[in-house]
């Protein structure tokens, strides 16, 4: 298991180093410094091997955060381990830097001691680590507390504890949808994908019990397979057809989802239902991925041409390719140039754009766009003759952010029961909005 | 967080530890903490801490613990204070404090305390509280990582098992977890005996437990068998879900055993077909995350892709590279992206990795490239597309994308033979770019390989075994087959000749192996049967598999086991990577009716064989393609080896044709160049061309003439022998056999005349450890018909030790049979232990006869009749300062007989004949031209600072400097022969010295290592650079004097910034893989030099580096003044001149000594001329366009010590140079100037006089 935990600042020097396994020397510190940090060549790896010592690091900022084992560990899990120890860290103490970390130095050690036990992780929840261990210091707690805390630790509801009270019970449903886009010049599309995330915030009081529908297709075609088979048993009308045939034009194929470990997983695998209690405050409910049938909020189409060696003709059309009545906020385009650039002339219909030098490239921002409009950048570009290296053309990437849901995802419902405190499902404030956002958005120029 | 570790420090966090307040003791140990953080030792502070143990506060408590944990160690009688407070808090009503003590307990490995841990552990795996049990259990994985026989002896063991059936699931999985590690400690006792109960109470924690428990959880049940195809189904099922999991490392983790127990499962079935289908998603989502989370799946997915294409084969799209991808990922999805390639996404796929070769990461692009070639081998139906697109790739020039399409290219044509060779001849194009072995090797292969339908194959493979001793082994094997294929299926003229030379320096001049056994095959195989020759060497070869990069299967299997560990990371078996003791081997599970010893396989029955296909492996692809295998008799020793070999030898040479002997050798003046070092001090040039009667020049061999003159050059040069004496020359003895070769015998031996009879002298050594007798010899037979005229005469026996000689008079009345070089000799030697056979030269000059007298008329008819193609004209230097009197008589003793003298032009004619002893005539001209001293010494004065290491003038001359011997630079004004300043500083000697353009900065490097940074007016050192790891050879100021250059032995230029007050070096050039011996300031270049017999050229402004190799160690290098060419003296007595922009050798100057040390050389200001010293001590002076040497001066007539450094005047035409402790200034004369285009018209108006015939020479 996990031999050692450092935290290193750009420079090399150490911040924090929590070492749990007798084979884990004071020399591996050094070790991955010389080797890695200060290393001629940049490592091309994210995992090292050095003197049968292996080093699994991550860099936030100017901070290296570095794992280090000698046997055989499940390397996922350290990986997966460090990305849910930067999180922790930044629920405590906001952005992970040099000063941040040395000023929460004992507060990252009772972190640590407390997260990882002999090298195996424990209980990562921010909820429930914040619950006794705090900035201020070790929160007094009483006996009921105790017992509480470590039955949260340890409890099959681990994320949740008990007695929490709302005055007005209400939630917030986010669906956030990233879409990725990879699209040829001639405008095909390599490959495109969304992630989704569905991030919930739940003010409940007590031990609430959710359920919630979503409109994927196996769950959708489940639901009236079982209603055509109850109707069949009635009458024998051939409106099972026509009932699929409906659904299927609202349903949405979901490759693959994941979810937070309060949903009940052999659940979702047995009914496809997906029931859970949810932690208190903001968590991620789940996250899915799809890749058909992806309505592709905006397209690019560039245009390049280059008129000898010392100047280049830009010219991108964006479209956008939803309902008029939405409107597409934050838009950007960045078409990047040579770096051989020495003046650009720009005209654009709509928005500004601005020739970043210091990026390569052009920047092109419109505040809002209705849906099926079109706007167009030209620009001319004049190049120093450059015989050296042949310029490889980035692709144009983009970003923007739209009031739906790219993929068709919709939340049928979000039932919620609670037993004890007997509050009803129609009590309960529910908010649901759908962000479509971009991922990584690129046509090659 | 910072200060230095005072004393005082320490003192004073002493003192707050004992402080009444708890919030200044609370601050203390957070300084200690932090202190301890950084590395700094603070154990001092431990009885301090310990104190502050006693405390309500957890937080407090909680830091004294960490520092607990890491000093206990080191002060294990103290930590023994601090048991009682464990008890005690292990007893604390507060939950949380219970399990802070039992976890921190474990923590600290002293033997002593562990004793005292037991108790309060028995308490807490029982305690009420599930935080307090989880955390006693790891505990227990603790104390048996320190005393695993208190552990056993406890009972730990058992209460750990019982855990597993605990009713918290994180109690559960941490008591997994303890198990795991402790049997895996110790797998020879049965310690985590995992069962079908067992596994069910596991499966049921899994769906309740944290993410980290599911992990532990689903890595113990991958090591369950699963007792038959039911079981493994249903354990399947249940842990399917896991796949939807966030946590990538619980994805898989599930991944790992469902394709463990897929092995166990009917593949026909419907549940494998479901199972594949709900793998891939959850894979792919896998490359959502995190990109060192990606490279860990992509890395596993490789592996799954290797075990079970199925799985992803209709993924192909998400492993297209994104532009952000870290190349890690890059190179990786690359890779899983040629895996998933078939006929029906290869349009795709190729259009992808074009756009890829096209990127910048060098690495990345190749890759693609190869990839491209790999769809090639793999679908059939785009192999042409794939070519055509290699082709274009090949026509950006970009070199490594050529390389690794050459290299790529091969496997096709291996492929798919007589498909696409049209484009060869576009690759051969590219032949001079590829720089690597492969790809070398790779060409070597196709030229080889379709010598047939190259019409230039020839030529091309004897461009590459022109530089064959400098190849990679690879290549060296690749082309010594090639040239054999060649020979077979072309055999004209010149492959035979490339075979015979191929195969005489892979077997006689190679210390490989390999390569040396290749080549006595081959060498077998032709001379005794040239049709099984073709048999073998060019049989079919077998197609190459499509897959060529699997990892071995049993491998693979492993690794399988390993899903998601580092194992599977790396691609290797755990115990590569990790301490014995954890390297337990995996293996996946068997079908059962399938037999195995392994334990974890049981049941029997059920039919099918598990290892549904078998991949044919061919890892050496690109290897050793056509690598045969001939176990034939070849005989185990390796005296027997030579032994055939040397008669197979034998036989070559007899049977190779004579070449047409080459009279106009080129080689004359190189042959005769290796006397050179001979110890002359001669200023006189000396021309000489050489006639020889045209109907007996074929007898006659090219090596004659340099052996007429070079034997010349020592009868006359030789020191000892005065030419008075009346002996005739002979040549020292040189070794013919090796004792080693020879079993212990070994023969020196040597050639002279005397009394008009040729003697051949050896000395017999015996090194064996036995006596040798009956002594043998015999001679071959020969260009010259010698033939020995009594029998060897060795006193036997020759006893251990004991030398001999032994004298042989041979006549030339034996057959004669040409052989080559017509000097050669071959001698059989025969001894008691065997017969042994050896080649010698025989010097041509014993082969003059007295007689050779000629008549005035006849000579003058002879030569008129002679064609200018037998004419020779070669260049003597060597000659010593004789009158032509002596010089005349020095050669009648060697019977050099001169005919007549006159003068022409005040240039000394002497017209000479020499005869054969079988009948040719050989007429010289020798051409003496009086010495022009073109250099004048204008002054000469002692520097007092021990030898001088080297002289340079300042900016503009009227300063210079030296640095010797004694440590000490000196400013001189040259002028005036006067000192101005001695500047100390150095600790050993001062290798050179530099100067900055204002002359108030000097900058120098020595022998110590050091750099200085010196004030020239205060002889104040204002820097001192010491980073060198070896002494600094050469150092230099830039244009500005803002930047130091310095080259070291330590094979680095390391660049200062003397404005920096850092005394690191800005940058460290460390290209050189060997010395660097100097540097040279162009414009915008550095230009080095180096012992690894390269030059780098690094452009500054661009930041690249071009490098050249010459082959020769190289001393010194300078930049011509227009910047076009530089110079670079080699420690192989020749100063070579290139072009700088393309690298080509412009002009070679030879005819000086410089073997040993570091000779500088200067060109003049206009690149008229060239300067260098010379290890004789002499200055010399070439032309740089022809390459003619001007002038060479001794410094004095008696003292013939090196002459080392050398710096030109910046205007005028002057010269400092410096030998031993003296410094000179020489002035270039007038004169010169105008004698110069004179010696050129004599040359050029005699030619037209006497247009083939007519041969000059120049002396003093």
């Amino acid at each position: 298991m996990i031999g050692g935990v450092f935290i290193y600042n750009h420079k090399g020097e150490v911040l924090i180093s929590r070492v749990y396994r007798d084979d884990i020397g004071r020399n591996a510190v050094d070790a991955f410094r010389v080797n890695v940090i200060h290393a001629r060549q940049q490592s091309r790896f994210p995992v090292v091997n050095i003197a049968r010592t292996s080093f699994f690091y991550t860099k936030r900022s100017n901070i290296w955060l570095c794992a280090v084992a000698k046997q055989n560990i499940n390397a996922a899990m350290v990986f997966e381990f460090l990305t849910k120890m930067i999180d922790i860290m930044q629920s405590y103490f906001g952005k992970i830097s040099e000063e941040n970390v040395k000023n929460n130095f004992v507060l990252i050690y009772e972190l640590l001691d407390e997260i990882l036990d002999f090298g195996y992780p424990q209980n990562s929840d921010t909820g429930v680590l914040k619950s006794f261990i705090t900035q201020q210091g070790v929160r007094p707690v009483t006996r009921e507390e105790q017992t509480v805390i470590t039955s949260a630790v340890t409890g099959q509801i681990g994320w949740r504890r008990e007695g929490i009270k709302y005055r007005r019970n209400e939630l917030f449903l986010d669906v956030i949808e990233s879409v990725n886009l990879l699209m040829s010049q001639q405008g095909q599309v390599l490959s495109t994908h969304v992630a989704g995330r569905v991030v919930m915030k739940s003010y409940l009081s007590g031990m609430p019990e959710c359920k919630f529908g979503i409109n994927d297709k196996i769950t959708v075609e489940n639901r009236t397979k079982n209603q055509t088979d109850t109707s069949t048993n009635g009458s024998t009308n051939p409106s099972s057809t026509t009932a699929t045939t409906t659904t299927t034009k609202t349903a949405i194929a979901i490759d693959d989802c994941q979810f937070h470990q309060c949903v009940k997983l052999s659940k979702f695998e047995s009914e496809h239902a997906i029931s859970f209690i949810p932690p208190d405050g903001e968590f991620e409910l789940m996250r899915y991925r799809t890749t058909k049938d992806i309505s592709l909020p905006f397209r690019v189409i560039p245009l390049v041409r280059e008129i000898g060696r010392t100047k280049m003709e830009v010219k991108v059309v964006v479209k956008s390719n939803f309902k008029p009545t939405l409107i597409g906020q934050k838009i950007e385009i960045r078409i990047p140039i040579p770096p051989n650039t020495c003046d650009v002339q720009l005209l654009c219909m709509k928005g500004k754009a601005k020739h970043k030098s210091s990026d390569n490239a052009i920047v092109w921002k419109m505040k809002r766009m209705g849906g099926m409009k079109e706007s167009q950048l030209s620009a001319e570009i004049e190049l120093t003759p450059n015989d050296k290296k042949k310029w490889n053309r980035p692709p144009i990437s983009m970003s923007f952010e739209v009031p739906f849901a790219p993929s068709g995802f919709k939340v049928r419902y979000l039932k919620v029961f609670e037993h004890k405190l007997n509050y009803s499902d129609s009590e309960t404030i529910k908010w649901v909005r759908y962000i479509g956002k971009s991922g990584l958005y690129e046509t090659r120029s | 967080m910072d200060g230095e570790g005072k004393k005082g420090e320490i003192y004073e966090l002493k003192a707050e530890l004992n402080s009444d307040k708890r919030d200044r003791r609370k601050e203390a140990v957070k300084k200690v903490i932090a202190s301890m953080t950084v590395g700094k030792d603070v154990s001092q502070l431990f009885p301090d801490v310990i104190n502050c143990m006693q405390t309500d506060n957890l937080e407090l408590k909680k830091l004294v613990y960490l520092y607990l944990m890491n000093y206990a160690k080191t002060q294990p009688e103290m930590a023994i204070l601090a048991v009682n407070t464990f008890a005690k808090d292990c007893n604390d009503p507060n939950p949380l404090i219970r399990a802070l003590a039992v976890r921190t307990m474990g923590c600290i490995r002293v033997d002593k305390i562990t004793e005292h841990l037991c108790e309060p552990l028995r308490k807490c795996l029982k305690d009420e509280d599930p935080y307090v049990r989880k955390t006693a259990a790891v505990c227990v994985a603790k104390l048996y990582d320190i005393n695993q026989q208190l552990v056993d002896d406890q009972g730990f063991l058992d209460m750990l098992r019982d855990l597993l059936s605990d009713s918290n699931p994180m109690v559960v999985a941490n008591a997994v977890a303890a198990l795991s590690e402790i049997s895996e400690q110790s797998p020879q006792i049965k310690i985590f005996d995992l069962n079908g109960p067992t596994v069910n109470k596991l499966l049921t924690a899994l769906n309740e437990c944290t993410e980290w428990g599911q992990v532990f959880i689903l890595d113990a049940i991958a090591n369950y068998s699963p007792r038959d195809d039911k079981d493994a189904q249903s354990i399947c099922e249940r842990i399917t879900p896991r796949l939807a999991h966030a946590n990538s490392a619980v994805v898989l983790s599930a991944v790992k055993v469902l394709m463990k127990f897929l092995e166990l499962i009917d593949q026909n079935s419907e549940f494998v077909e479901n199972l594949y289908r709900k793998l891939a998603p959850p894979l792919v989502t896998l490359l959502s995350t995190e990109p060192e989370i990606q490279y860990v799946a992509l890395r596993n997915i490789n592996l799954i892709v290797q075990k079970r294409s199925d799985i992803l084969k209709n993924e192909m799209k998400v492993f297209f590279v994104k532009y952000n991808d870290p190349i890690y990922v890059k190179l990786e999805k690359l890779d899983i992206m040629i895996r998933l390639t078939n006929a029906t996404n290869i349009a795709q796929v190729l259009a992808e990795l074009k756009e890829y070769a096209t990127e910048v990461d060098v690495d990345f692009v190749r890759k693609a490239v190869r990839a491209i070639g790999r769809c090639a081998i793999k679908v059939e139906q785009a192999a042409e597309r794939c070519v055509s697109t290699l082709i274009d790739l090949i026509q950006t020039k970009v070199n490594y994308v050529v390389q690794e399409a050459i290299i790529v290219i091969k496997d096709i044509f291996r492929k798919y033979p007589n498909k696409y060779e049209s484009i060869i001849a576009t690759l051969c194009e590219n032949l001079d770019s590829l720089d690597e072995p492969e790809a070398r090797a790779s060409m070597i292969w196709i030229v080889g390989e379709y010598a047939e339908r190259i019409d230039n194959a020839d030529e091309l493979l004897e461009g590459f075994l022109d530089g064959f001793k400098d190849e990679n082994n690879q290549v060296q094997l690749q082309l010594l087959t090639a040239i054999v294929k060649l020979f077979l299926k072309k055999p004209t003229e010149t492959p035979q000749e490339l075979v015979t030379r191929v195969l005489t320096v892979v077997t006689q001049e190679t210390d490989n192996p390999d390569l040396r056994d290749r080549g006595y095959i081959y060498w077998r195989l032709l001379s005794t049967d040239p049709k099984a020759a073709k048999e073998v060497i060019l049989a079919e070869k077998p197609l190459i598999s499509e897959e060529t990069d699997l990892l071995e299967p049993t491998l693979l299997d492993e690794l399988i086991c390993h899903i998601g560990t580092l194992a599977s990371v790396y691609h290797k078996p755990p115990n590569t990577f990790v301490e014995g003791r954890f390297a337990t081997k995996k293996n996946l599970p068997l079908r059962s009716g399938v037999n195995n010893n392994d334990s974890d396989n049981m049941g029997n029955g059920v039919q099918s064989p598990n290892y549904q296909q078998q991949v044919v492996i061919n890892n050496n692809v690109g290897s050793l393609i056509d690598d045969f295998d001939i176990l034939g008799p070849m005989p185990n020793t390796s005296s027997q080896g030579i032994d055939i070999f040397s008669q197979t030898q034998q036989q070559q040479q007899q049977r190779a044709p004579s070449a047409i002997p080459n009279l106009l050798d080129d080689e004359l003046s190189s042959i005769l160049g290796i006397d050179s070092n001979m110890g002359n001090n001669s200023t006189s040039n000396m021309n000489t061309n050489t006639s020889i009667p045209p109907n007996r020049a074929n007898t006659s061999g090219g090596n004659l003439l340099d052996d007429l003159f070079g034997d010349l050059n020592l009868s006359s040069g030789a020191p000892g022998i005065s030419f008075s004496n009346n002996n005739t020359f002979a040549m020292p003895k040189e070794v013919w056999l090796s004792a080693p070769k020879g079993k212990g015998l070994e023969v020196t031996g040597t050639f002279a005349r005397r009394n008009n009879q040729i003697f051949m002298e050896m000395d017999f050594t015996n090194k064996a450890l036995q006596a040798m007798n009956d002594f043998a010899l015999q001679i071959n037979r020969n260009s010259f018909g010698l033939t020995p005229t009594q029998p060897l005469h060795v006193p036997s026996p020759l006893f251990p030790n004991q030398t001999v000689s032994a004298q042989l008079v041979l006549n030339n009345t034996g057959p004669i049979t040409k052989i080559d070089p017509l000097t050669n000799l071959q001698v059989a030697i025969k001894n008691n232990l065997d017969v042994f056979y050896l080649n010698c030269i025989v010097p041509i000059h014993v082969y003059f006869v007295n007689d050779g007298e000629m008549d005035k008329m006849t000579f003058v008819q002879t030569w008129h009749d002679i064609p200018e193609s037998n004419e020779v004209r070669h260049q003597l230097q060597n000659a010593y300062d004789l009158s032509i009197d002596d010089l005349q008589n020095k050669l009648r003793l060697n019977n050099i007989h001169t005919i007549t003298r006159t003068t022409i032009e005040q240039k000394e004619m002497l017209y000479q004949t020499i005869k054969l002893t079988n009948g040719i005539f050989i007429l010289i001209e020798l051409k003496i031209t009086p010495g022009n001293r073109t250099i004048a010494l204008e002054r000469k004065f002692p520097a007092a600072q021990g030898a001088i290491r080297c002289v340079r003038y300042n900016i503009d001359g009227t300063y210079c400097l030296t640095s010797g011997s004694d440590r000490t630079i000196k400013l001189w004004r040259p002028d005036s022969s006067l000192a101005i300043k001695t500047y100390t500083g150095h600790s050993q000697e001062v290798l050179d010295v530099h100067s900055s353009f204002d002359n108030s900065r000097l900058c120098s490097g020595g022998v110590d290592k050091r750099v200085l940074y010196i004030d020239v007016m205060s002889g104040k050192i204002m820097k001192k650079y010491q980073a060198h790891a070896g002494r600094v050879q050469a150092v230099r100021f830039n244009e500005e004097a803002s930047i130091i250059y310095s080259a070291s032995i330590d094979g680095t230029v390391k660049i200062w910034d003397v404005k920096s007050r850092d005394y690191d070096p800005i940058q460290v050039l460390d290209d050189a893989k060997d010395s660097v011996t100097s540097i040279s300031l162009g414009n915008n270049e550095l230009l080095t030099t180096s012992l690894d017999q390269r030059v780098r050229i690094y452009d500054i402004r661009y930041g690249k580096l071009y490098e050249d190799y010459i082959g020769h160690n190289l001393t010194y290098i300078n930049i011509s003044h227009d910047q076009q060419c530089f110079l670079v003296g080699t420690l192989s007595s020749q100063m070579m001149l290139f072009d700088k922009i393309n690298g080509k050798l412009l002009q070679t100057f030879v005819d000086y000594t410089n073997n040993t040390y570091m000779i500088e050389n200067a060109l003049s200001n206009d690149d008229q001329f060239i300067y260098s010293g010379s290890e004789d001590g002499r200055l010399i002076c070439w032309n740089l366009l022809t390459a003619e040497q001007i002038c060479a001066v001794e410094h004095e007539v008696d003292n013939r010590k090196s002459v080392n450094t050398l710096s030109h005047h910046p205007k005028d035409e002057k010269l400092l140079t410096a030998q031993e402790g003296n410094i000179y200034i020489w002035r270039k004369t007038d004169e010169i100037i105008e004698e110069k285009p004179e010696i050129k018209k004599s040359f050029i108006t005699e030619k037209k006089i006497n247009p083939p015939k007519f041969v000059s020479g120049g002396f003093e």
